[in-house]
Parts: C-alpha cells; sequence; structure tokens
C-alpha cells in the first residue's frame, strides 16, 4: 500500500568545508567531501550525515512487506567505490516485531563514505513512520517528501526547533493510479539543515521530547464517491469508543468483567464510615496484595481483571481498572486516567489520538471535588503517589461523557536528617541520627526494606558511605504507614571524621546524609532541566565538643536563592543553650522545569551548595 | 540404546506427583546459614557417544532466600555450529512448594548475536523468568545436543553464597573413550559402573554443602568455588580429529587446523617489501608491519569457521580489511613470513574475570577464547586487534601476564607473556595550584602514564575528539573542573607511555571557610584501594593490579596566609603489602607535598587479610589529613 524510500549516506570521519548547495543524487560522486577529515561545524563529531532523504509514496498495488532493495556502498578517499556483497548483509530477528538488517563494511578507513538507500513497504497509513531530523551524529542535510493520495487528511506532529530551509507543499494532478482511475496527491517537502547531533542529559523527561522530528497521523479520508471517515474527531469522541473496547472500558464498566475482585472485597466495600482517604488505602492495598504487577506497563488489559486477581498476577491495565472498578463500586467517582511514561514522552492535548498514550493509572474524586491518583504497580505507593516513571506533568481522566485534562506533580521528595553527635579529643564523633524521608524517596527506601526488614544491607550501605564508619541499632518507624514519613532511626560512630592538629581540632560541619556532589557536572547543556518533583532537603544535627575546647571560628551563615524564587539554600552554624554547636542546612527546590539557559544558575546554586557543605567548625583547647 | 531411555527419564520427571518436594521446609536448617540461595537440585548428565557427538541434560532448582538478580533468572542455549538446545523448560515454585508456572515454548526469546561488531552463525535462546516473592523456587531443565564437536567445560559444584542439598554429575561414555577429571576445592571421586553396550558410567554426587560466603578479592575465579574439570583425550572438529591427551598434540591439532591459510595476493607482498624496504632490523621490520596493520584493519568479532576454531584465510582479511582474533593473527603472520619472519598463532584468555591458572598436565579445551601472535627470533608477542596498542604491549588484564599456547609445526608449547610489574604501571605526576582568594584554584598538571596507568587514556584519546574529549576527561577527574585548557594526550607509539597535560580551573580544591583555608593536596589524586573489615576472614587474599604513584603537588596561597597546621611527614613500608611517604615541605605560603605509593601485587592466605585491611586503611587515613592555613593576623 505505501511506499517509502530513503536514501542515506554517512561520512566518518572527515575535513574541510564545502559551500552546500544541492543534495547529492544516488550514485553521484562525492567530490570536496571526499576530502573531509573533521566536520567543522563539530569537531568532536566521530561522523556526519551528509544527508538522509525519505520518500513516502502510495501504492495500491504493493503488499505489507519489509525491508528492500537494501543497496549499500562504500567510497573510500581515493575516490573506489566497493559496493557491499549481498552476502554480508544478515537479517538478525530481533523480537517477534522487529527484525534488523546488519551490514559489514569491507574496505572502511578514514573518511570513507557509507552510501545507503532502501525501500519500506508498509500498510499501517494511520501512522506514517516518524522521520528524525536529529540523529545521535550531526546531519548536514534531512529532508522528508510525503506523496499523499488527495484522499487522505494528515496531520503533521512535529517538534522542529532548527531552521526549515525548506518547505513546501505542491499539488499534482492524475498521478495517483487507483482502481482505473487518476487522482492527484499532495507532496509535502520538508527539509533542514546543519542539524547538531543529539546527546543524552541527566534531568529530562526522555532525550527523544527534544529530537527534531516529524509524523504524519491520518485524521480522516473520503475515499471517490465515498463519506468521509474520520479516524478521530475529538476526546469525547475517543472516550466513548474506548468506554466501549473490550480491552479497556468493559473492564471497570461491565460489572461482570470484576466480578470476582469486587466480590472478593465485599467486606471492604462496607466501611462507609469510615474518612474516605482511609477507605482508598485499604481499597489500594487490597488490589497491591492480591494482585502482583508482571512489570508489564499498557494500557490495554492482559488477563484481564478477573483472571489477574485469581492468578495473583497482572499487567498494569489489569491492576489500576481493577482499582478503578473497586473504587467505583465502594460508591467513589473513579475513572481511569491515561498518561504517557516519561520514557515514552510528552503528550499533546491538541490531539484526540490514543498512541500517544501507554499507562494507565486510577483517578479518584472526592466529595470534595479533589481528586486522588491512585497506582498499584507497587505495594508501597500508599493513596495519592504512582511510580516516578508515571509522572510526565499529566495525563487524560477519562470520564466517558466529558473526559479532561488534568496537571499532576509527584509528591515532594523530603529528606529530613536530625542528629545529636559527641566529638571526642581524638577526633571521633558518635551519636544519634535519624532519617526522615517522604515522596519517592520514601518509597525508595520501602522498597529497599520489603527486602530488607531487619536493615542489614542498609547498615551496610551507610557504613560503605565511608572508611570505618559505624551504624547500629538501626530501626524503623511507619513503614507500612504511607501517610507519614519513613522514619530510619540509627546509632552512628564516625572515626577519625574531624583533625585533630596542636591545639585545634577542625570538625566537618556536615559529615553525611547530605547532598554532597553537584548533580549538575556538565560544562554545556542542550535540552531543558525537568525534575520529577519538587525537593526538600534538610540537615539538623548538633556537635559536642570536649568540655576542655571552645569554639575558634564557626562557618559564616549563608543564604542562596535561585532566581525567580525557584529554589532556596540556608546555612547556619551556631550555640544551642547548652552549649553545643549546632548546624543547620536547608535546600529546596520549588520549581521542576527550567530552560536550558538557566541551566548555569542551578549549576552555580548547587556549585555553592556543595562548596558550603565542606565548611568546617574550628575548636581549639582553653 | 539404554543410555538415552536414561537420560529422557530424568526429564519425564513430573513435579506434579511431588507436589511438595521444593517446599522450603525440606531444606536442612545447616544449609540455611548466610545463604543467599540454596541449591536444591544440580544434576547433569552427559552422555558421550563418540569423540564429536554427546548429548547433556541438566536439572538444576534453587531456593532464593534474596531478591535474584537478573541473570541467575535466566537460562540460555545456543543453536547452530556445533549445538542445539532443543529443550529449555523454567518452573516457578512458592514457598510451599506449588508449582505456580511453566514456561510455553512460544516464551523461549530467540535472537542472532546484535552486539556491535560481530559477525556470527550461531543463535541465542534465552528464557527469563519473573521475580517472586521470596522465598521462591526456581527450577530449569534444559538439553544440550553436540554434533560435530564436544568439550566437556568445567561443572561448577559450590557457587559463593549458595548452599547445595544434591549434586549430581553423570558422564556415559563408550568404555574406550578416554578422559581425565579432577575435582578442585572439594575431594570427589565418581563410582563407576559398566552398562550394556560396552558403555562406562561415572556419578559424581555429594549432598549438603554448606555456604561459602563470597569475600571479594579472593583469587577463585568467576564465582566458582568448587568445580569439576574434564580433559578430553580426543578432539574433534567436524571433519577434523586429534589427539588433546596433552599440551603438545593438542597444539599440534589446532596447529594443522590453521596452517597454510596464510597465502596473500603478489601485490600485497610486494607492498610488504616496500614498507621494508631497506630495513635491516627485524624488530624494526615487525614494528613497522605492525602499524601497517593496526592503520588499515579492524576488529570484528567472528563466529563462523570450524566452530569459531579455524581462522579464515588470509586473502580474506586482505580483501575487506576486517578480520576477528584469529584472522587478524593470521594475516599478520602471512605479512611477516613476507619479510622472512617466521611467527606463530597462540591460544590465549583474554580478559581478567574469569582467569585461571593453567595446568600443565591437564589439557581443558575451553580454556582459551583469543589468539595472539608470537614472534620466536625476537621472542616478542602481538595482539593484532588492537589499534592503538603500542608494538608488543598485552597489559596485565589483557593477555599479558599469563600462559599462552604457541601452536608450532612441532606441537604446542605453553609459554608465559610479558608480566608489568608496579614499576612498569606508573603515574608520575606533577600539579601547581595556585589558590584564588575567592576559593578557587587554577592548576596545571602533567602526569607521565605507563603500562596499566596509560591505556584508559591511550583509548580515550582514540575515541573522543575535541569537546566530547574535554567531557570525558573532566568526568573522570577526581576535581570538579569548571574550566579546562590546554588539554594534551599524547600516547607513545613506541612505547606503553601516555602523556597528559592540561590547565584547569577547579572549584573544589581548597575549601575557604572564614579565615581559613582547609586544604588536603591529595584530593588531587585520592588512592582508591581500601579493604572492608572481616575478621572473619576465610579465602585467601589477591590483590591483582601492581602499580606506583608518584606525586609533587605545589600549593600557592594568598600572600596574606600562612600556615596553622601542616600534617606530619609520614612513611609505611611492608615488604608484603607496599609502601608509603608522603612528605610536607611548607614556606611562609606555599605548600609543597611530595607522595610515592607502590602497590605490589598481592597475594596471601586468609590468616594475613587483617594485617593488609590495617595497611591500607591506615594509608588511607595517612592520606586524608589536611593542611589549615590562616590569615595572617586574624580577620
Amino acid at each position: 500500500m505505501l511506499q517509502k524510500t530513503h536514501f542515506l549516506t554517512i561520512l566518518i570521519v572527515f575535513s574541510t568545508l564545502t559551500l552546500f548547495s544541492q543534495p547529492y543524487k544516488w550514485g553521484e560522486t562525492f567530490g570536496e567531501d571526499l576530502k573531509m577529515t573533521s566536520y567543522p561545524e563539530d569537531t568532536s563529531a566521530k561522523a556526519v550525515v551528509l544527508q538522509d532523504i525519505g520518500n513516502i509514496t502510495f501504492d495500491s498495488t504493493r503488499r505489507d512487506g519489509k525491508l528492500l532493495d537494501l543497496d549499500v556502498v562504500v567510497i573510500n578517499p581515493d575516490g573506489t567505490k566497493t559496493p557491499v556483497k549481498s552476502a554480508n548483509i544478515y537479517t538478525e530477528k530481533l523480537s517477534k516485531y522487529y527484525s534488523a538488517k546488519k551490514v559489514f563494511i569491507p574496505n572502511l578507513q578514514k573518511g570513507s563514505i557509507i552510501e545507503y538507500r532502501f525501500e519500506l513497504v508498509t500498510n499501517n497509513f494511520l501512522r506514517l513512520t516518524e522521520w528524525n531530523f536529529q540523529e545521535d551524529l550531526p546531519v548536514r542535510w534531512s529532508e522528508i517528501n510525503a506523496h499523499i493520495p488527495e484522499f487522505y487528511n494528515y496531520l503533521t506532529l512535529s517538534n522542529i526547533t532548527f531552521p526549515i530551509v525548506i518547505n513546501e507543499t505542491n499539488r499534482k494532478n492524475g498521478n495517483f493510479y487507483y482502481r482505473g482511475e487518476y487522482y492527484s496527491t499532495v507532496h509535502f517537502r520538508k527539509a533542514l539543515k546543519n542539524i547538531p547531533a543529539l546527546k543524552n542529559e541527566p534531568f529530562v523527561t526522555t532525550i527523544d521530547d527534544y529530537r527534531n522530528k516529524l509524523e504524519f497521523q491520518l485524521k480522516e479520508y473520503t475515499y471517490p464517491g465515498q463519506v468521509t471517515i474520520p479516524v478521530y474527531e475529538s476526546w469525547p469522541k475517543l472516550a466513548k469508543e474506548l468506554s466501549k473496547d473490550t480491552d479497556f472500558g468493559d473492564q471497570y464498566l461491565k460489572t461482570s468483567k470484576s466480578k470476582v475482585l469486587v466480590e472478593a472485597a465485599a467486606n471492604l466495600l462496607k466501611n462507609t464510615d469510615l474518612p474516605e482517604e482511609e477507605r482508598l488505602a485499604k481499597l489500594l492495598e487490597f488490589v497491591t496484595t492480591n494482585i502482583k504487577w508482571n512489570k508489564e506497563t499498557w494500557l490495554y488489559k492482559d488477563k484481564g481483571i478477573n483472571d489477574a486477581f485469581t492468578d495473583h498476577q497482572g499487567n498494569m491495565a489489569d491492576i489500576n481498572l481493577g482499582l478503578v472498578a473497586l473504587c467505583k463500586a465502594a460508591g467513589f467517582e473513579a475513572h481511569p486516567m491515561l498518561i504517557s511514561t516519561r520514557e515514552h514522552g510528552h503528550m499533546t492535548p491538541e490531539y484526540p489520538i490514543v498512541n500517544q498514550f501507554d499507562a494507565v493509572l486510577t483517578y479518584v474524586e472526592l466529595k470534595d471535588k479533589t481528586f486522588r491518583i491512585l497506582d498499584g504497580t507497587s505495594p508501597f505507593h500508599g493513596v495519592n503517589m504512582a511510580a516516578p516513571e508515571h509522572y510526565n506533568r499529566g495525563g487524560w481522566v477519562m470520564r466517558e461523557k466529558d473526559p479532561i485534562w488534568i496537571e499532576v506533580t509527584a509528591p515532594e521528595r523530603v529528606s529530613i536528617v536530625t542528629g545529636a553527635l559527641d566529638l571526642d579529643e581524638t577526633g571521633n564523633l558518635k551519636g544519634k541520627m535519624r532519617l526522615s524521608v517522604n515522596g519517592h524517596e520514601a518509597l525508595e527506601f520501602r522498597n529497599k526494606i520489603a527486602n530488607d526488614p531487619e536493615g542489614k544491607y542498609m547498615k551496610n550501605e551507610f557504613s560503605g558511605k565511608f572508611e570505618d564508619f559505624k551504624i547500629d541499632s538501626l530501626s524503623f518507624d511507619n513503614v507500612k504507614d504511607f501517610t507519614k514519613p519513613l522514619n530510619i532511626r540509627f546509632n552512628i560512630s564516625i572515626p577519625n571524621a574531624a583533625q585533630v592538629a596542636n591545639d585545634f581540632i577542625y570538625c566537618p560541619a556536615i559529615t553525611t546524609f547530605f547532598i554532597k556532589e553537584n548533580p549538575f557536572k556538565a560544562i554545556s547543556r542542550f535540552c531543558p532541566v525537568n525534575y520529577e518533583s519538587t525537593l526538600k532537603a534538610q540537615y539538623i544535627v548538633t556537635i559536642n565538643a570536649p568540655k576542655s575546647y571552645k569554639v575558634e571560628e564557626m562557618p559564616a551563615a549563608l543564604s542562596l536563592l535561585l532566581p525567580n524564587d525557584a529554589g532556596k539554600m540556608t546555612f547556619a552554624c551556631g550555640p544551642t543553650p547548652s552549649g553545643e554547636t549546632q548546624v543547620v542546612m536547608r535546600l529546596n527546590i520549588k520549581q521542576i522545569d527550567y530552560t536550558s539557559d538557566e541551566y548555569f544558575s542551578l549549576q552555580e546554586f548547587y556549585g555553592k551548595v556543595v562548596e558550603k557543605t565542606q565548611d568546617q567548625i574550628v575548636f581549639k583547647k582553653l | 540404546m539404554k543410555n538415552l531411555l536414561f537420560a529422557s527419564l530424568l526429564l519425564v520427571y513430573c513435579p506434579i506427583f511431588a507436589q511438595n518436594e521444593w517446599s522450603v521446609d525440606k531444606i536442612p536448617a545447616a544449609l540455611l546459614t548466610d545463604a543467599k540461595a540454596v541449591v536444591r537440585l544440580d544434576q547433569n548428565y552427559i552422555t558421550i557417544k563418540n569423540t564429536g557427538e554427546a548429548m547433556e541434560e541438566s536439572r538444576y532448582v534453587v531456593t532464593f532466600f534474596t531478591q535474584p538478580k537478573d541473570y541467575e533468572l535466566t537460562i540460555g542455549g545456543g543453536e547452530g555450529g556445533f549445538y542445539s538446545t532443543p529443550t529449555l523448560i523454567g518452573r516457578l515454585y512458592d514457598k510451599t512448594g506449588k508449582l505456580i508456572y511453566e514456561n510455553e515454548k512460544s516464551e523461549i526469546q530467540k535472537f542472532g548475536d546484535f552486539s556491535y561488531n560481530s559477525f556470527s552463525n550461531v543463535r541465542t535462546k534465552l528464557l527469563k523468568l519473573q521475580s517472586q516473592e521470596l522465598p521462591f523456587t526456581v527450577e530449569f531443565l534444559k538439553k544440550t545436543k553436540s554434533d560435530g564437536f564436544v568439550s566437556l567445560s568445567d561443572n561448577t559444584i559450590l557457587r559463593f553464597d549458595r548452599s547445595v542439598q544434591k549434586y549430581e554429575m553423570t558422564i556415559v561414555c563408550p568404555e574406550d573413550y578416554k578422559f581425565k577429571w579432577k575435582s578442585v576445592n572439594i575431594d570427589l571421586k565418581p563410582s563407576t559402573m559398566t552398562l550394556d553396550k560396552k558403555q562406562i558410567q561415572y556419578k559424581w554426587m555429594t549432598t549438603n554443602l554448606t555456604v561459602q560466603k563470597h569475600e571479594p578479592n579472593h583469587p577463585y575465579n568467576g564465582n566458582n568455588y568448587a568445580y569439576l574439570a574434564f580433559s578430553q583425550e580426543q578432539v574433534q572438529l567436524g571433519k577434523y580429529v586429534g589427539n588433546a591427551s596433552n599440551w603438545k598434540e593438542f597444539g599440534q591439532f589446532v596447529y594443522k587446523l590453521n596452517n597454510e591459510r596464510d597465502e596473500i595476493s603478489p601485490e600485497m607482498q610486494a607492498k610488504v617489501l616496500e614498507l621494508t624496504k631497506g630495513v635491516t632490523d627485524k624488530s624494526k621490520k615487525i614494528d613497522l608491519l605492525y602499524k601497517f596493520l593496526q592503520q588499515n584493519y579492524r576488529y570484528v568479532s567472528i563466529q563462523i569457521g570450524v566452530g569459531g576454531w579455524q581462522t579464515l584465510e588470509a586473502s580474506f582479511v586482505e580483501k575487506n580489511k576486517f578480520g576477528d582474533c584469529k584472522a587478524l593473527s593470521n594475516y599478520m603472520k602471512a605479512l611477516l613470513k613476507v619479510v622472512g619472519i617466521p611467527s606463530y598463532l597462540s591460544l590465549v584468555y583474554g580478559g581478567d574475570d574469569d582467569l585461571t591458572e593453567i595446568d600443565p598436565a591437564f589439557v581443558k579445551m575451553s580454556h582459551f577464547n583469543h589468539m595472539i601472535l608470537f614472534i620466536p627470533e625476537t621472542g616478542s608477542w602481538l595482539e593484532c586487534t588492537s589499534n592503538n596498542n603500542p608494538t608488543g604491549y598485552m597489559g596485565n588484564d589483557w593477555v599479558g601476564n599469563r600462559q599462552a599456547l604457541v601452536l608450532t609445526p612441532d606441537g604446542g608449547i605453553l609459554k608465559q607473556t610479558p608480566a608489568y610489574k608496579e614499576q612498569e604501571n606508573k603515574k608520575s605526576s606533577t600539579f601547581n595550584l595556585t589558590i584564588n582568594t575567592d576559593g578557587t584554584s587554577n592548576l596545571t598538571s602533567k602526569s607521565v602514564r605507563l603500562g596499566g596507568m596509560e591505556d584508559y587514556y591511550r583509548t580515550l584519546n582514540t575515541e573522543y575528539k575535541g569537546a566530547e574529549l574535554e567531557k570525558e576527561f573532566s568526568k573522570k577527574s577526581a576535581l570538579t573542573l569548571t574550566t579546562l585548557s590546554n588539554l594534551s594526550i599524547k600516547p607513545n607509539a613506541e612505547k606503553p607511555e601516555t602523556i597528559v597535560t592540561y590547565e584547569a580551573i577547579v572549584r573544589n580544591f581548597a575549601n575557604k571557610s572564614g579565615k581559613r583555608y582547609f586544604i588536603t593536596p591529595t584530593k588531587v589524586n585520592p588512592l582508591g584501594l581500601t579493604l572492608s573489615k572481616n575478621e572473619a576472614r576465610k579465602l585467601p587474599l589477591l590483590l591483582k593490579d601492581a602499580y606506583t604513584l608518584e606525586d609533587s603537588i605545589s600549593i600557592n596561597l594568598p600572600s596574606n596566609y600562612k600556615s596553622e597546621s601542616i600534617p606530619e611527614n609520614k612513611k609505611l613500608e611492608s615488604a608484603t603489602f607496599g609502601s608509603y611517604s608522603i612528605a610536607y615541605i611548607s614556606t611562609e605560603n606555599t605548600l609543597k607535598v611530595y607522595r610515592k605509593v607502590v602497590y605490589p601485587t598481592v597475594s596471601v592466605p586468609a590468616s594475613e587479610y587483617a594485617k593488609a585491611q590495617e595497611f591500607y586503611a591506615e594509608i588511607v587515613k595517612l592520606d586524608a589529613r589536611q593542611a589549615v592555613f590562616t590569615v595572617d593576623g586574624g580577620q
């Protein structure tokens, strides 16, 4: 049905710039480009894509197929051309759905150009293959051409941040043959040039969100003499369709599909006098203890709610749609919330297309009209927490009649360290500490505790931070009560934490359990920065020096703000009424999105924070 | 065919008839101590038909008490070459021993080896199971057929952190089939029995082995603590049959397999002569031709050609400009032949992780995974898959410091490859730091890196350029570099030496706090070696890496600062564990620090562990001392 040809040349290791005029044709000689040993636009590049050109055409006579007619030619700097023999091209099956062509390139040298073309035939014309203008290598010229018969109306979804050098739409009459007649086509042509390589960076939703690319999504089609058939229309229409889908809507809307689960939870459904949140917590607990997540993230059912309950195992939809059904049975206003995981990329509320989602959560509206999110893929979430990868700015709540988009942010990540330490004359610190964590920080610890209820491994992990560091009497509070912060209490002993020299003891103000490294180390930044959630970290510890010593110098107080009140750090050190020295450091990140320009403020801010954690208190012998 | 009937009995064994056989309650208490997992049954049954045909069946049942890693829940098999894996079954049981899962055939993933540079006709089958609520039990059943090549590889009896309830190894073979065996770190002897049709059965069995706890830095390869090893008298590879009763014979067999595959074109022969024209020194000729190979040919992993034992013809490499370790070594051999320098292909184990000592009296075909070239006239070796090694350099953690089997027309000869000692793996650095009033420091640094201390940088220099190189270099730095300039990484083409120089502004070197500067001078190059405390160490200690660090650090402070506290000079020396010395010279507002640390290879019994631990802990403690400077005359 649909035919795409792909024409691509890559150059391995380069040199001088030639003024770019027109893309090369297949088999044309490369002239000056063959002398290139480095790509002037990016001298760190190991190779450059000279050009990447795609053509999409429709052909009603072709059958769905594979990658065909792959030609690969290697052109060496001396101009010799070596076509790759078909014996050196292998097909490797990667999975049930995908296979790959593997090419062994003979006679490769520095400066060689690899030129290849192929054809891909597919009958999936709802969504034409994504065109990536941007690659892991720099691209000198990238161009997509689509010749679309007049019956199809495609919407283009694009993420293009670099200048478009060619952007044309032309109509051609009578060049598409279909059932004995000729019809016209529309030719779209888009080209970009000098597109830098896309490099992965930390603190992004997914790097793919920042790639320059384009997609064609079928909106509607009108075959000759027939009425227009919409592929999608509006969110309410999509909601209506999904609510009738046997793998989705039926699951929680048809009582028979969730009967086994709902009946087993009959006792829980009666406790109507409990506060709403407590009831939700019990329903969530019932589902997570009875159905273990099989690690499959998907919005359509696998086994279905009843079988997942009986087998104690199911995919995300089996679990979270089961939760919707159970909450509804308990009298709550509950709906599925469709989301795209961070890795799957951003969502576009402008277009009512279901394939932008890859996951489903449970949305519950309380009597006061506030909502709670439930995610039964882990037994440690509690009410209003989903797994970190499920926070991608929000989601689509599929109320059957009037679906809505809502914004959801992850709960604040909190880590508060408190403690009282005694310093002795040889520089050892010893005392009690407590780590109080909330949000996903607590989730991570609860996951660890599940496999390590006595904290044996955690003890080692904490001790491993420093040589000779000793942790004992480790205990936990609120392991199972998700409404409260998780507390980890322990005794700690740090030999030689402080340095003793002459009459002085130099004691670090902050020994551990606080940020010690700048998370933004890279000297440059391409993508905006995105935190999964806001952050709060505090360190409040008193140090009790030997009686024979007095404070000679204390680190100065410091307060730092990120621009626009996006974050704040304060540090203070001072005597307590009982004569100890108290160190208080607070770090708060209140804004989760930063532009790539704001990156440098973040980097500087963290640099100062880390520097401040290295301050020392000087004690002098009386 | 009694043996086959016998073998299939093993697989027909159906879990449904023994509901609770794998219940956790049935594990003897002694096996639970320290066990992350308990091997309930490890049953292996090998039927050897002849030198080239065999069938191996195994049943492995393990109960996990701590969350297993993915690989512990995965079983794989090969398909293609001389092997096939007709059976691959995985089952899961809960703690009561109830069967909760058995895979369908369709759940086995099949794929080719799709790594970045490999060329293979072997397909892999993989079966991955899901983790369950602890404790739970996994059972794997596997059947492998070999046709054309039989290699009896080591069979692990006891892995670290896993106790074993029952272990069985059975080999059934024709009575004239000769093989040797030995048990390592365990004393195990087989019972023998004569079966019908002139078959002999050997059976090794043991039960209730308690946990051998894993302790880092031990000399045992992989996690195999106790194992059975085998040595076959006859070797067959497809249509080739040979003797493997000793290294000499085995070497001869592999020699013949690879002999006379080194023809190159007259044009290439002419090119080789031209390249070496006027050069009389043999070492120089070798060097020229090795560099020619490095610059023009690349490595691709190739798994074809008599099960990976026979090299591709030299003409293939000449034409395609790539080859695997065998093909490239063989091609190098062909180039040397043109200038009249004979050389021998040599089998070796490449890598560090699973390296074992070779027993001169016990041939283990599975010992090797790599090929290099030996040149008898100069006594030198060439690693032909490297595009950037200096000529003759082997590297301790790759193919140096071990025995290789040199394949000569007269048979195999075991020969030691070059070892690099602490004085050859050395880094000598100078750091000049000027501390600015804002707490940042300007740094200029030069290091001369030798041997094992240089190859990372040599590779870095090949793999990255420009801004990317600077980024990678900054990541590796112990200091926070806010700017980096004049970075130069110069690998020496002739010897394993790389000189690295750079300038930088450094952020976290000196900590300014009030009227003081706190400076830990050795922060420029912190020491990595620490051993965790272990009063009950059971395993011997092995620290393979031998190296030397020499640092000269010079620090200039703003002129109004003077020292308040400077650490004392210290020297620590041990004949076994190495030495550490550090000297501080402070004048006015400057501090000069000289440090030398020598880490030799350490191989001592467990009883010496505590001494080693204390020695290295003391070094780290001495090294972490800080110097304190204050503003002259207070604030």
